[in-house]
């Protein structure tokens, strides 16, 4: 049989709530590349951690044979910035003298060696805060190299590299293959996968969907295999289509290359993409909470934006849900027994469940937190709404409501402008979707007849052949 | 363990009430301890002992009126001890050497605080410095003024005050407590009643989330920063004309006292809740102690140890009152 250097048994992994992993059995082979692939959220990042011993499983095991040495090179490329290179390399595991001293010289030169091997050759010294993402990346690579991985764990290490920089790492690839490592490749870049993979997985919503060679597969099956869901229909026809509310222009600021876009009244305008790709860039520029470098934008007064991070950009932890939902104070003057009548109303027209207008933050689920946010957006009477992942990390009842609250809106003739990484959600929502890939507005397409394996290959870039062409570029 | 916590977070010591609390046991037990012997005055319990603790009280409670505010909004400020000193040089300089009327001189010593605060926050919103390094450096000017104005001399308001001088009609001695509680009154109004109160504990609470809601962010830093230099200007100001001196080493290390007092009153160092009375009260509660502690054989000598002891339990106890449950 196979020559196995991991094996995993029956994952599950458990946040709270949320599954991010369910009964996830897979092995990898010595000399083996092992792909997984999948949506945003369906686990691929959390079964490397847990591989790597970062999160603990709440049942199942792993087991590696008879190998040591492990790296994991994680998809952030946050390292610590005042270290150099040289430092870093061998950060964790220094090479000391019998007196505990550091062995410098001897560290600088190996650390050398490590960055010539990936094709880097960076002088040592460097402060790794000097370096661009896609340096980093290959210092990262560099470490994990140098310690020559049985197990190799790379987390989506190519969305920050160019094309060259990719060729050669697939040569460090398909070289730690040849000397018997088994390695496991996390992408969204399915032709890549298909290229490099000697196998590949396919995970969605924390359960995988099949394993099989790569031989036998084509881009088409395995993007359906990511998304597998059917659509429902979609939940209005299209409307009837007011004047231009809000117009972006070859806009250009941090995060953003080039997007142009436009709102009707009443109309509900989906931003898909991957992360960083600018989707809340966009809207946080439309909010006013960035300078915009070039382009312009007309309209943007009046809107009013629901972040996407609610613990660090939504709520104040320490202030109530009647505070938080006030915020900023809407006079001078805080009327204190109006704004417990207007909580009361807007714990009740949303169905937040909470104990009362003075429940802390804390005491409510994260659907609820999320409703406290939206009645701090709705107060105000927003003429165009930007919504932010408004679904993320809610319960599934939750889900439904603010779907349900947000079509209201929408029927109401609020214009909403709504960025998400839950492709169906888009598709369920919005009468357009606008396709952002690395800051550049690239398509837009019409929700109504769209399909998802059609809105992933727009946004990972993906040529599966399915005709988005012709709905691109109305603007 | 669990049931005393429960206990402590009912008595819910950060609403302020709860230093309220701590202020009268420390009443009724010095008035126990200190009960004379033999049916003689009362030393401690009188209303002339009672007038001096909140008349020296009041030298650190108006500035712990804007520690609270500071820290409720996320900062903290070193520079109260320094601009009392700036502001009592400053007006007694002008009073004495220049003659200045007395209220152009004070109105020229609140204006130092005005300016010390401006340093800071700009130095805060502009340079975006965190606020202990940028209020360390504003603290280092500010006393550093204060001793080239002086030049080692001292200012002796009192030799140019008539004997009996009672602004609108109200004794000297009476002033300070007056203000500090006028301005414990003004700015609890501020901090409960008023948008900017709610938006200095929203900046302290969460400084994104303030931003993504639409706080003037700013503004609300160079209120609290401004208001802290003019408030500890006030207190230095208060002090050169009560005390009848202004001298460049006053009020040297009292904005450690001042923090103290507002952190004792319910101000949670990282930010997001504050109390403006409580921060009253809490430097009301080191004023007895520091006025009773001299009336103890050799009390004088305990009295750091024993203020240090005070903060450190009464935080402790605020902790555990405001830890979440497990």
């Amino acid at each position: 049989m196979h020559d196995l250097c991991l094996s995993a048994n029956a994952l599950t992994v458990s946040f709270g709530a949320t599954t991010a992993l369910d009964d996830v059995s897979l092995d990898l082979r010595r000399g083996e590349v092992h792909a997984l692939v999948g949506e945003n959220g369906a686990g691929k990042s959390t079964l490397l951690r847990v591989i790597a011993g970062l999160v603990k499983q709440s049942a199942g095991a792993v087991r590696l044979f008879a190998t040591r040495r492990t790296a994991y090179v994680p998809q952030e490329t946050d390292l610590p910035i005042d270290r150099t290179v040289g430092e870093w390399l061998f950060m964790g595991r220094e090479l000391k003298s019998r007196l505990g001293l550091l062995r410098r010289r001897q560290m600088e030169a190996a650390a050398e060696r490590a960055l010539h091997s990936v094709g880097t050759p960076l002088p040592t010294s460097r402060r790794i805060g000097e370096l661009t993402a896609p340096q980093r990346k290959q210092v990262q690579l560099a470490r994990a190299v140098s310690i020559e991985p049985e197990v190799f764990l790379l987390d989506e290490p190519t969305a920050v590299l160019a094309a060259a920089e990719t060729t050669r790492l697939f040569d460090i690839i398909r070289c730690r293959r040849s000397n018997g490592a088994g390695i496991l490749y996390v992408s969204h870049r399915i032709e890549e996968v298909l290229a490099i993979a000697d196998r590949v997985t396919v995970l969605r919503d924390g359960r995988i969907v099949s394993t099989e060679p790569a031989s036998g597969l084509d881009v088409g099956t395995i993007v359906k295999r990511m998304v597998g869901r059917e659509i429902p229909p979609h939940w209005r026809s299209v409307p009837a289509l007011g004047t231009e509310v809000l117009r972006l222009t070859n806009v250009v600021a941090d995060g953003v290359k080039d997007v142009s876009l436009s709102l009707r009244a009443g109309e509900v305008v989906g931003l898909a993409g991957l992360m960083g790709s600018g989707r809340s860039a966009v809207l946080e520029l439309v909010a006013g909470l960035r300078k915009v470098d070039a382009g312009s934008i007309t309209g943007a007064e009046g809107a009013v934006l629901v972040p996407e991070d609610r613990a660090m950009k939504g709520l104040v932890a320490t202030m109530s849900l009647r505070e938080n939902i006030y915020l900023p104070a809407p006079s001078w003057r805080i009327r204190r027994s109006q704004e417990t009548v207007g909580a009361r109303q807007w714990i009740e027209a949303l169905n937040v469940r909470a104990c009362g207008p003075e429940a802390t933050i804390e005491s409510l689920s994260g659907g609820n937190q999320q409703k406290v946010l939206l009645a701090r957006a709705l107060r105000t009477k927003p003429r165009i709404l930007l919504l932010d992942e408004p679904t993320v990390g809610v319960d599934v009842a939750a889900k439904v409501e603010i779907h349900g609250q947000i079509r209201r809106l929408a029927a109401a003739g609020t214009t909403i402008l709504l960025a998400s990484s839950d492709l169906p959600e888009l598709l369920a929502l919005c009468d357009r979707i606008v396709a952002l890939r690395e800051g550049v507005a690239i398509a837009t397409i019409d929700a109504h007849n769209a399909s998802e394996p059609q809105l992933a290959a727009l946004i990972t870039g993906a040529r599966t052949g399915i005709a988005a062409h012709h709905n691109e570029a109305r603007l | 363990m669990n049931r005393w916590r429960a206990a402590a977070q009912r008595t819910r010591l950060i609403s302020g009430w709860s230093a309220a609390l701590i202020l009268m046991l420390e009443l009724i037990f010095f008035t126990i301890l200190l009960a004379p012997r033999n049916g003689g005055p009362h030393t401690f319990a009188n209303a002339a002992n009672f007038a001096l603790i909140l008349k020296y009280s009041s030298i650190y409670g108006i500035g712990a009126i804007a520690a609270a505010m500071i820290i409720g909004a996320g900062g903290i400020d070193l520079a109260p001890g320094a601009v009392i000193a700036l502001a009592s040089v400053v007006t007694g300089h002008l009073f004495v050497i220049e003659q200045w009327s007395l209220w152009r001189a004070c109105c020229a010593g609140l204006f130092t605080g005005f300016a010390s605060g401006t340093l800071a926050a700009t130095l805060v919103i502009a340079a975006r410095l965190p606020s202990f390094i940028a209020t360390l450096g504003v603290m280092g000017i500010t006393r550093g003024a204060a001793f080239l104005i002086t030049e080692g001399r001292f200012y002796d308001l009192s030799s140019r005050l008539p004997a009996a001088t009672a602004p609108l009609g109200i004794a000297l001695s009476a002033w300070p407590g007056l203000v500090m509680l006028a301005f414990a009154v003004i700015f609890h109004v501020v901090m409960v009643h008023t948008a900017i109160g709610r938006h200095i504990l929203a900046v302290g609470g969460n400084e994104q989330a303030a931003r993504y809601a639409g706080v003037r962010v700013a503004r609300v830093k160079a209120f609290v920063y401004v208001g802290g230099g003019v408030l500890a200007a006030l207190s230095g100001v208060v002090i050169a004309v009560v005390q009848g001196q202004g001298k460049a080493d006053l009020a040297n290390g009292y904005e450690l006292d001042i923090i103290a007092a507002a952190v004792v009153g319910g101000a949670s160092l990282s930010g997001g809740r504050a109390s403006v009375v409580g921060a009253v009260i809490g430097s009301l509660i080191f004023g007895v102690l520091r006025n009773a502690l001299t009336q103890i054989p050799g009390g004088t000598f305990a009295d750091r140890l024993i203020l240090g002891i005070a903060v450190l339990v009464i935080v402790v106890m605020d902790r555990i009152a405001t830890r979440k449950p497990a």
